[in-house]
């Protein structure tokens, strides 16, 4: 039944992003419209597309199954996103977005490059950005993973099938498609959200929050005191630091380029706060699925899985139809995190490297006016290349991939928010050496950390590199003086 | 008792944030001139 219910929505899903991916592709002329959506879009699509690319299927599986095998020291993990996220895009997006009045960068990579005039900043944290080839596997695998246990497709379909569908949609109508099916999709997982934290107060509450609250924290005392513990010794969140080093790499999501290049897609900086607040709003509501994971745990205890305790509570307990939304909202939830990866991807090898280092430097010659055309090709060719090898990295569902998945995200904040910090509170601006020497010390710094195991969570791992990249920053931008402009 | 530590900690943590937001929204984004 669910299955019926879930190829119907499925299908009706589909058929609703192949018309927004058509309308975007008709407004996708230039390079600057595939990278930023020309610099023309408004706070509200924005500050919903902001949440579908930070939300991932990540949020719906993985998080829901850290409550239900820690209990609700994964509160830990909701304040951390809810509080540093946004607070990272306060600190930082005004001054990227005005900065940007006289660089009209396409990327992060790209604005770095043109803030530092510095070629070896563009193409070095261009190549840190090929990291998130982990991050689309990972949402590649997760959605193949809902085909095959949802639809009884196999997975290498299920793959094949999820594969096709994004780079279909980012090939035609690039930012644009991004950004308004990302908006769709935010409404459907903010909706999902709240339906799941409300069905627990139908289910265990008889329509009390009061008694939802203390029947579950009964429940889950019973099972294993340790899941009504703050600093759950078995969780990510075993002790204050490591809860430090959680708020550290949320923080540093304003400084990931799928999210950096909402803030340049903005036409009227006196948006920005209606984007943030549209943001933030709708990450409360995304965010309440945790709870999913403590109900689940009440519901269905002594999974072997603990990623599939939301599916597995929605099933126990939701009629048909909208077990099947949920679904179909954590494919959206994949959908609208790979697709913005896609782009900045895309951008890394059009713009940052082709356009503004291989044609400015004559290093490969071609006229003027058939630039932007031929780097609007190389990003179409880069979505179909991108598309190919992360589903090659996961024909087999892998066991390890949500950790490697964090590989991408910490080493590209690792790596660039050393030199955005210093952009938006240096005094003045930093010498080129400083911004790269705090490019190399963090990435350096965060592989050490995962290799070595100094730190066993790998969320404040990467809060640690940043943190070390950051500090390095300010440091060197005092050694190395800045050369005098002519 | 229907609230427990981690809960309490969650609470004072989204109160908290709120009025931070609030706060930092207002004084550095107010509306500009362009």
């Amino acid at each position: 039944m669910v299955s019926t219910w879930l190829w119907i929505q499925f299908t009706l899903f589909m058929l609703i992003m192949v018309g927004v991916s058509i309308y975007a592709a008709r407004k996708t002329k230039t390079m600057e419209d595939f990278a930023i959506s020309g610099a023309s879009l408004g706070p509200y699509v924005l500050g919903l597309s902001l949440a579908a690319t930070l939300f991932s299927a990540a949020t719906f599986m993985g998080y829901p199954g850290y409550s239900y095998a820690w209990g609700f020291s994964n509160l830990w993990l909701y304040l951390a996103i809810f509080i540093s996220a946004p607070l990272g895009f306060i600190t930082i997006a005004k001054t990227v977005h005005k900065q940007n009045d006289f660089q009209n960068s396409l990327s992060l990579p790209d604005w770095l490059g043109d803030y530092y005039n510095s070629d070896f900043l563009r193409v070095g944290s261009g190549l840190i950005m090929l990291f998130n080839l982990f991050y689309i596997a990972a949402q590649f695998s997760a959605g193949a993973q809902i085909f095959q246990n949802m639809l009884g497709v196999n997975y290498l379909t299920g793959l094949i099938a999820i594969a096709v569908i994004v780079v279909g949609y980012v090939y035609v109508g690039g930012s644009y498609a991004d950004v308004y099916t990302d908006a769709v999709q935010a409404v459907m997982m903010a909706v999902t959200g709240l339906i799941v934290f409300v069905s627990g107060i139908i289910f265990f509450g008889d329509g009390s929050i009061t008694s939802t609250l203390k029947n579950v924290s009964d429940n889950l005392a019973q099972q294993d005191g340790k899941l009504l513990e703050v600093f759950n010794p078995d969780s990510n969140y075993y002790a204050f630091s490591a809860v430090i080093g959680l708020l550290i790499i949320q923080f540093s999501f304003s400084a990931q380029p799928q999210l950096f290049n909402k803030v340049l897609s903005l036409k009227r900086r006196r948006d920005l706060r209606k984007m943030i607040i549209v943001y933030i709003v709708a990450a409360a509501m995304c965010l309440f699925v945790l709870f999913g994971g403590l109900y689940a745990r009440v519901a269905v205890p002594g999974l072997e899985a603990a990623d599939l305790a939301l599916l597995e509570y929605v099933a126990w307990g939701f009629p048909a139809f909208l077990a099947a939304f949920v679904a179909v909202v954590i494919l959206a939830a994949a959908l609208s995190t790979t697709d913005g990866l896609f782009v900045v991807m895309s951008t890394v090898f059009a713009n940052d490297i082709f356009k503004k280092v291989l044609v400015k430097r004559n290093i490969i010659k071609v006229k003027e006016e058939n630039v932007d055309k031929i780097a609007l090709k190389i990003s179409r060719i880069a979505v179909l290349g991108v598309g190919v090898v992360a589903a090659l990295l996961v024909l087999n569902p892998p066991s390890f991939l949500a950790d490697l998945m964090w590989v991408g995200i910490s080493g590209v904040s690792a790596g660039t928010l050393g030199p955005i910090m210093y952009a938006v509170f240096g005094k003045k601006k930093a010498s080129p050496r400083a911004a790269e020497g705090s490019m190399i010390i963090g990435m350096t710094a965060y592989l050490i950390i995962v290799f070595t195991g100094i730190e066993s969570s790998p969320l404040a791992a990467g809060g640690w590199a940043t943190l070390i990249g950051i500090i390095s920053m300010f440091v060197l931008a005092n050694i190395f003086k800045r050369p005098v402009e002519a | 008792m229907w609230i427990n530590s981690m809960l309490t900690i969650w609470l004072s943590g989204m109160i908290f944030s709120v009025s931070l937001f609030t706060f930092l929204l207002w004084k550095f984004y107010g509306i500009e001139e362009e």
